[in-house]
């Protein structure tokens, strides 16, 4: 049976999470793992080398609501294809992420935008989503420091909470992240992100754990902005394949402009 | 009283050569004095403008609330109602529309603070299509305004297609192609920086807008209005909106422009004050070496107060004679600098002052205010540097100073 998780939401999250079967990280091993190798395992772990998937997102705003489906592909950590399907006004506005850079494609005007470095931190299609949660997304492991913070029962589970401080040298965009996943299967139940300040910016959380395209996951994540009370957005993985024949050339513009998949 | 001026008249020509240098000194120090003022007063005028027709107009409306989070939500409803309404008033009104967009050329894109205008009105209230770099002002659908630097950015010139991506206001995607047919000259950081302009209806349409302005912007028709004023009475006609002056609005640049006010007078001591030491030197000196000759006066009967008078008329003439040949040169200069200006544009391109941009061409303004505070301070301070002298010489006593050598 074929499990669904959209992989690429996960990169949209900009998180990194993912389970690893419970017989790779027993229980009684875990403390033997680092913070760092927890991540990076998961890292490695969560998006297959390759991935398709279907997503439903929900925003709701203090002025509007509305929903999208959206189809996503991966392959490794430098692509990133993500299409929207519906409302009929966007069906085919594409964003593109190569390596550190993004475009977007608007079928409407059938035009490509690069978009800025400067709009990193600029909602991605109105959601409350960066698009820097899409580009900046491997750099996780690589931009912040990590360090297990707590271990041990909360909210009537065994957790693990892992703290992200950013490197000195990095060029990121939080001034913090915490993790709290479950030790048991290392699923997360949530992160949360701060601003330079150590201010809680935002709070993603992972809901609904199931098997899909062959894993088992949260096909659910909310981001919650703790600056609009009220206000969210809410991701819900419909379908996933994880390790697709895809080519590199998939992810070029010109299929951006061609509406490729 | 003519015999005082005519002695005081003589006795100041007594030393032709020193009376000449003093005096050429005054003359030096009011006529950079008075063409400082005026460029001073040139630059607050041009500030003014550009802080105010360049940009805001000199009146905005809003909706309450939308100074504090500039929304696309918080916005005035039936603009045209309003308008008419504060037009019987006799102002000159234009609705606006500001929002964030996403705007590409090219292979280049920016951020962007997007201005919806209506392309009649806009030219009533303000005087951006007086200030164009390039190209001409909005005339039809789909034509953008560029501000000069995020033209640079964007490398985009006359003619060329802009891409403008938004959020709009029902959370959709706003999505149009738009041409480039003008790019606005310097006016203020943030407007060469980011901002573009386009057609009221074309903003209402990317942004999904009904019949709605985020401000009114105002300007007097009679120019001498007092703006609060006005801005009550503005405020009595629509009383559930807010209206503010643009010194309300931005009381950094209101405030900045009333110090500059204030660096005349500083400069201006500095310098009278240089001017003050040699009068004080020369009216010094001249009471030293006429202190037997004032002594023999008032041996036969010139009192003290007298001597104080004769002295203060000398330092007068004396004054006098140098701030004429330094109005007539000080207000040529003022003149000269006036039409045809102070060209900068070869050292820089423009200075940032509080954000408002000063044009690198600057023209002074010569008037009674830039031109009768350099002169009235002149002889205030001439009149202060000569008090040690004069009293001085009033209170010798007549018995030493005959015999002093």
């Amino acid at each position: 049976m074929r499990t669904r998780v959209s992989s690429s939401i996960t990169i949209v999250l900009g998180t990194l999470f993912l389970l690893l079967p419970i017989v790779l990280l027993p229980e009684s091993h875990s403390a033997e793992y680092s913070a760092k190798e927890i991540l990076d395992k998961i890292d490695k772990m969560w998006r297959g080398e390759s991935s398709r998937g279907t997503f439903s997102m929900q925003i709701k705003t203090a002025h509007w609501e509305r929903n999208l489906r959206i189809k996503s592909w991966t392959k490794g950590l430098d692509y990133t294809l993500i299409r929207i399907e519906y409302p009929k006004k966007e069906k085919g506005v594409s964003t593109l992420k190569v390596k550190n850079n993004l475009w977007n494609y608007l079928p409407k005007i059938k035009r490509v935008i690069k978009v800025p470095s400067s709009l990193m931190m600029g909602r991605w299609m109105g959601s409350h989503f960066t698009n820097d949660d899409l580009v900046k997304e491997s750099t996780l492991v690589n931009d912040y420091y990590h360090r297990i913070t707590f271990e041990g029962e909360r909210e009537g589970q065994d957790v693990f909470e892992i703290t992200l401080f950013p490197k000195e040298e990095a060029a990121v965009v939080w001034g913090k992240i915490i993790i709290l996943m479950r030790k048991r299967d290392l699923i997360p139940l949530y992160e949360e992100f701060f601003d330079e300040k150590e201010k809680p910016v935002r709070k993603m959380i992972f809901s609904n754990v199931k098997k899909m395209g062959g894993r088992v996951l949260p096909t659910k994540m909310t981001v919650v902005p703790y600056d609009k009370p009220g206000e969210f957005t809410e991701v819900t993985y419909v379908d996933i394949a994880f390790d697709i024949e895809i080519l590199d050339t998939f992810f070029s513009l010109r299929n951006l402009r061609m509406q490729g998949g | 009283m003519l015999l005082y001026l005519k002695l005081a008249w003589r006795n100041i020509w007594r030393n032709n050569r020193r009376t000449l240098i003093t005096q050429f000194a005054l003359v030096v120090a009011l006529s950079l004095m008075i063409a400082f003022s005026g460029l001073t007063w040139g630059l607050i005028k041009q500030m003014e403008r550009n802080a105010t027709l360049l940009g805001p107009g000199e009146i905005q409306i809003h909706s309450p609330g939308y100074l504090d989070d500039r929304s696309i939500y918080r916005v005035v409803d039936h603009p045209d109602i309003i308008i008419s309404k504060i037009e019987k008033i006799g102002v000159k009104a234009a609705p606006r529309l500001q929002g964030f967009g996403l705007v590409s050329q090219g292979e280049n894109s920016s951020g962007a603070q997007i201005w919806g205008v209506d392309l009649m009105r806009e030219k009533e209230v303000t005087e951006f299509h007086n200030h164009l770099f390039k190209g001409s002002f909005l005339k039809k659908e789909r034509d953008v305004l560029l501000g000069k630097k995020i033209a640079v950015t964007l490398d985009a010139s006359i003619s060329d297609e802009l891409v403008i991506v938004t959020q709009a206001a029902d959370g959709s995607i706003g999505n149009d192609l738009y041409r480039v047919v003008g790019i606005l000259s310097g006016i203020s950081e943030e407007i060469d920086r980011s901002t573009i302009m386009m057609s009221i209806g074309d903003f209402k349409n990317i942004f999904s807008l009904g019949d709605v302005a985020t401000e009114i912007a105002i300007r007097r028709s009679d120019e001498t209005e007092n703006l609060n004023s006005l801005r009550d009475r503005i405020k009595n006609t629509i009383p559930e909106e807010e209206v503010k002056t643009w010194r309300e609005l931005f009381p950094a640049v209101s405030d900045m422009l009333e110090l500059t006010d204030l660096s005349i007078y500083i400069l201006l001591i500095i310098i009278y004050l240089a001017g003050s030491l040699i009068m004080l030197n020369t009216m010094l000196m001249s009471v030293f070496e006429r202190i037997k000759e004032l002594g023999i006066m008032m041996a036969i009967g010139l009192r003290p107060l007298q001597v104080l008078i004769l002295i203060f008329l000398e330092t007068f003439f004396l004054t006098l004679c140098g701030s004429l040949v330094g109005l007539l040169c000080g207000v040529s200069l003022s003149l000269y600098l006036t039409h045809y200006g102070l060209d900068l544009s070869s050292i820089t391109e423009g200075f940032s002052f509080v954000g408002i941009l000063a044009e690198p061409h600057w023209f002074a303004v010569t008037n009674i205010t830039t031109v009768l505070p350099p002169v009235i301070f002149l002889f205030v301070l001439s009149l202060i540097a000569v008090i040690y002298p004069a009293m001085k010489a009033s209170l010798l006593k007549p018995v030493d100073a005959l015999v002093f050598h």
